[in-house]
């Protein structure tokens, strides 16, 4: 082999050997930038709508944050807002998908007019029924309901609850029952392992006499 | 030579970059938190996900200051256990490691010995006199039971029985007082078979838990 042969063969190496150390210390930089933070991948539909994460606008769809609750916001003018609040646990990826309603003249025309765009919206509103922070997901004993005990008798279902800081967004909803069946009532969600200071609870067939009385 | 010499160097540049990755790499997996107690002999800081050989949670730490900082995994669950001094109770809670937690507050509650002893007959005389007051007519269809003084020692639980004869509304009740410049008042208006904290949220959860625990008793 010539003296140019071999020029040419270690030029050959050295280069590949650079390219090799610039593509590993490219991914090494970039796991490391996301080392103790998890994945989010937002989705939404109007896709121009502006994103916010606790407040702060983002433009990003993928974004890799620190585990714990964020708040997920988007806007558009002549759309009402969506929002979701979500948990973010350390090693999982996390998937919002952000569909504000249409308020206005014009957002319900472009919604009759591009009609797959709909389609979008409601694949994505049946995946935040599905996803870890839909109600069932934050609440195991949601997954449950409706619970009928004939016996007690009582029966528990669960509905929207409009207090603003019931983050649970559920109201626990008591019919069918006696004054015996909303002891067991109690009793039965001690058995779930629920607490009832942390649920919104109607008992519906109880009329408190308390409500009505005037107060000094 | 210049061939050993350049494979030394290449080495040593590897195995610092490897070390400073790795140190690196640990400390963005890591976070500072600042434990704060007070009324406490013994802290100790579990690791929920880590058990031991026995399934038990992991020791981290016994703190050895009443502030201590702790750097621990981000986004995992820690159980915080703590022995109270006299007077107060022992008790435990857990946390998580998210991006809001910066500071972890432990301060015991005052014991039930230690809370049974402050409340007195003058009180429980002044608490029945401010129910009947705050519910003139509705007090008359209910008794007011014995209940507990709770959480700092101006938090009263107590539960009330129905001397009515409406059947199908004869549910006992749980109601919360506060005293407030040296006076009871009612806190849980209405009362009601349960007290939510969404409903309540100016109520210590720890006075609205041990009050929805009380169990019906006989009137006072």
């Amino acid at each position: 082999m010539n003296a140019d042969s071999k020029n040419y063969n270690r030029i050959i190496i050295y280069t590949f050997l650079v390219v090799l150390i610039v593509y590993v210390m490219f991914n090494a930089m970039l796991y490391l930038s996301r080392v103790g933070l998890s994945e989010v991948t937002i989705e939404v539909i109007p896709k121009d709508a502006t994103v916010k994460i606790n407040g702060d606008i983002t433009t990003n769809k993928k974004i890799f944050m620190d585990p714990g609750e964020y708040s997920f916001t988007a806007s558009k003018k002549g759309w009402q807002d969506h929002n979701i609040s979500a948990y973010l646990h350390k090693d999982k990826k996390l998937t919002v998908s952000l569909i504000p309603e249409p308020s206005s003249e014009d957002a319900e025309k472009f919604i009759t007019d591009n009609p797959d765009i709909q389609q979008e919206r409601e694949a994505l509103g049946g995946k935040n029924f599905d996803s870890e922070y839909s109600v069932s997901g934050k609440n195991p004993l949601v997954n449950s309901l409706p619970y009928t005990d004939v016996y007690g008798p009582f029966k528990v279902d669960y509905g929207p609850s409009y207090l603003p800081n019931n983050k649970s967004g559920i109201l626990l909803e008591i019919n069918s029952s006696t004054p015996p069946g909303r002891v067991k009532f109690t009793e039965w969600l001690k058995q779930q392992g629920v607490d009832p200071t942390d649920f919104e609870i109607d008992y519906y067939d109880y009329n408190n006499p308390f409500k009505e009385s005037d107060l000094l | 030579m210049k061939i050993r010499s350049l494979i030394v160097l290449i080495v040593l540049i590897i195995v610092i970059s490897c070390l400073g990755f790795i140190t690196y790499s640990s400390a963005r997996n890591s976070t500072k938190i600042i434990f704060s107690s007070t009324n406490t002999e013994k802290v100790s800081v579990y690791s929920v996900a880590k058990t031991t050989g026995d399934g038990e949670p992991k020791l981290i730490k016994h703190l050895s200051s009443p502030t201590e900082t702790l750097t621990l995994l981000k986004g995992e669950e820690y159980r915080v256990v703590y022995e109270a001094k006299d007077g107060y109770s022992d008790g435990e809670k857990n946390i998580r490691t998210d991006y809001t937690l910066k500071r972890v507050d432990i301060k015991p509650l005052l014991s039930d010995e230690s809370l049974s002893k402050m409340f007195t007959q003058a009180d429980l005389l002044e608490i029945s006199s401010v129910f009947v007051a705050t519910f003139p007519e509705d007090s008359q269809l209910y008794s007011l039971n014995p209940g507990k003084l709770l959480y700092d020692g101006t938090w009263y639980g107590a539960t009330l029985t129905y001397r009515g004869d409406d059947v199908f509304n004869d549910d006992g009740l749980k109601i919360v007082f506060r005293k407030e410049a040296g006076k009871w008042e009612v806190k849980t208006t209405p009362p009601d078979i349960t007290l939510s904290k969404y409903i309540y949220p100016e109520i210590p959860e720890e006075v609205l838990r041990a009050t929805n625990k009380l169990p019906m008793t006989t009137p006072i």
